[in-house]
């Protein structure tokens, strides 16, 4: 704000400046309506002088105020002195109380002989007879008729006053004028002074303007400097988010497993729990065959690898697969039905599997099993949830495309579009965390290929289109 | 005091020369209100002066009218014509003036304040 010191400055400069031109005017309008004036009554001295030296040689005073032709003489003379600026010209003596008509050259009202006339401001017409100088008035204070009072003198004694009311209006005129350039010299000046305080304003309001620019520009020039460092924390922040996710969801899937092994160790181990029981009871009999017990051996042989396989199949399915491997589409499906497989039949839900197109990829086959443990997952609790009757999953395959297919009656249109999101979940907080679609959604994006969802006839249908990583469909 | 008073009258006269006669009239005939027999004013609106349709029943005349009441004219020519008249009142030159007649006043018995001996011809 120190930088606009000099506006306050200028305006006052301009207020001072305003000040002296408005004195310097009315100056300068006294001076010349004094002018016009004084000029006007040099004419009218000029002009009474004039008369009074030719009424002085060509006419005798006192024969003047008795002879009513001489008046008559003396009347045209002073009329060829009339015009616009001098309205009457007469000549009156003193008589008493009065004064007396000698001569007029008025043209209308003009005196008679020997007529009486009382003057207004009759003092200064003694004035003018006591000083014998000349005198002038106004006749009043707005009008524009002055009068004008020159002595006759004769022998060191005023013996007549020659009297002219002269117009002062070129003095008005002037005056006018002059008022009008003065108000128009006030409204320029109070023009250039609004106009200053105008651009000064906007001179201020522009500077703060550019200052808050330069500070934004500023601020600007700081965030790109440090938006790439941002960017990077950013990312890094989102992958440490998506690894946290995913192991979360990988947690919750572990859960869902650990229920789908107990289904899957259940009947072979109800069958070992018999064969011991069988094997005690001809051990306590002591009908022990040998021939039996290499069977039976067998039997509980085939039934631990079994069990051995199960383990095997879901610790292969916990490896971490950060590998890409060429393996055929049949095979990632049935490893994940086999895992979920029993966990279904328990609940009698039929799995279909049609496999019209058993394409090669290459992939991440654990993660592409994980988004299809989900689905069949997620299928088989809405089917169990909504007690459907004949529940089904059917899982398709063609055109490199994965269509699983349920019969629960489908997604309900208003949050159809929200599953893919995190931490969605129409599952109470014991049964759904809300991020096996969102993992799903993100392992398919990130192996290539696109997840979406839409209800037919039936219900809920998960189109899986992959591609090789390489880019082939 | 009175002087004054018609000085200022006879002054701004053209303002209201009603007010002039009000001043002057009250003081000739020594009476707060003056009947006037005019032809000039259709209705004088003071409380001094008061206008009469007849000759007989006014104080006195206003303008050249026939009528054995004193006179005062209101103009220069008529006045000088009419030697009977008590006054006049009429412009010269832009200038208000006022003439009484010594003798007709006294003729009608009319007072004479020495404030207007300065208009006395």
């Amino acid at each position: 704000m120190k930088k606009f010191w000099f506006f306050p400055a200028l305006v006052f400069l301009m207020v001072v400046m305003g000040i002296f031109v408005f004195i310097n005017f009315n100056d300068t309008k006294t001076h010349i309506k004094e002018d016009i004036f004084n000029d006007t009554l040099k004419n009218v001295e000029v002009i009474s002088s004039n008369i009074v030296k030719y009424i002085n040689k060509n006419f005798d005073l006192e024969k003047l105020k008795k002879d009513e032709k001489l008046k008559l003489k003396a009347d045209e003379y002073l009329e060829s002195f009339i015009s616009l600026n001098y309205k009457n010209i007469f000549i009156v003596y003193p008589q008493n109380k009065f004064f007396i008509a000698l001569a007029d050259g008025s043209k209308t009202e003009r005196f008679d002989f020997k007529e009486k006339f009382k003057p207004l401001n009759k003092s200064k017409w003694n004035e003018v007879l006591k000083t014998k100088k000349l005198l002038y008035f106004k006749q009043d204070i707005t009008g524009i008729w002055s009068t004008f009072l020159y002595p006759i003198i004769k022998n060191n004694k005023v013996k007549a006053i020659l009297v002219i009311d002269f117009s002062t209006k070129p003095v008005k005129l002037v005056e006018n004028s002059l008022t009008i350039l003065k108000q128009n010299i006030e409204i320029f000046i109070l023009t250039i002074v609004v106009f200053i305080v105008v651009l000064v304003g906007f001179t201020i309001y522009d500077y703060k303007r550019q200052k808050q620019l330069k500070k934004l520009v500023l601020e600007l020039q700081n965030l790109n400097d440090t938006l790439e460092k941002r960017v990077k924390e950013e990312v890094e922040k989102n992958i440490q988010k998506d690894k946290q996710l995913e192991l979360q969801s990988r947690m919750a899937l572990m859960g869902e497993l650990l229920s789908m092994i107990a289904h899957q160790w259940r009947q072979p181990l109800n069958a070992l729990s018999a064969i011991v029981s069988n094997l005690k009871l001809d051990l306590m009999l002591g009908s022990f065959d040998k021939n039996e017990l290499v069977k039976t051996v067998d039997k509980m042989e085939n039934l631990i690898i079994h069990l051995s396989h199960t383990i095997d199949d879901f610790r292969k399915f916990y490896r971490e697969d950060n590998q890409f491997v060429k393996i055929k589409i049949s095979k990632i499906i049935d490893d994940a039905i086999n895992i979920v497989l029993p966990s279904l039949k328990a609940h009698s839900i039929d799995l279909k599997v049609d496999i019209k197109d058993d394409f090669e990829l290459k992939t991440m086959p654990n993660r592409l099993k994980q988004v299809l443990l989900n689905i069949i997952k997620n299928a088989s609790d809405v089917l169990q949830e909504r007690n459907i009757k004949n529940p089904t999953i059917k899982i398709e395959v063609k055109n490199k495309t994965i269509f699983i297919k349920d019969n629960a009656g489908g997604i309900k249109n208003d949050i159809i579009d929200k599953i893919f999101e995190p931490y969605f979940t129409t599952k109470d907080e014991k049964n759904g965390t809300g991020l096996g679609l969102y993992m799903s959604k993100t392992i398919i994006e990130k192996l290539n290929g696109n997840i979406e969802v839409y209800n037919d006839e039936n219900g809920a249908v998960f189109k899986i289109e992959l591609k090789d990583i390489d880019g082939d469909k | 005091m009175k002087k004054l008073i018609i000085l200022f009258f006879i002054i701004f006269v053209n303002a209201n020369e009603i007010e002039l006669f009000e001043s002057l009239f009250p003081q000739l005939f020594q009476k707060k209100e003056i009947k006037i027999y005019t032809y000039k004013y259709a209705k004088f609106n003071s409380s001094v002066l008061k206008k009469v349709n007849n000759c007989q029943s006014a104080d006195i005349v206003l303008g050249e009218i026939k009528c054995d009441k004193p006179k005062f004219l209101l103009n220069y020519y008529n006045f000088k014509k009419d030697k009977k008249a008590i006054g006049a009142f009429y412009w010269r030159k832009g200038r208000p003036q006022l003439r009484l007649r010594k003798e007709n006043i006294l003729y009608y018995n009319l007072h004479l304040s020495k404030a207007f001996s300065e208009y006395l011809e």
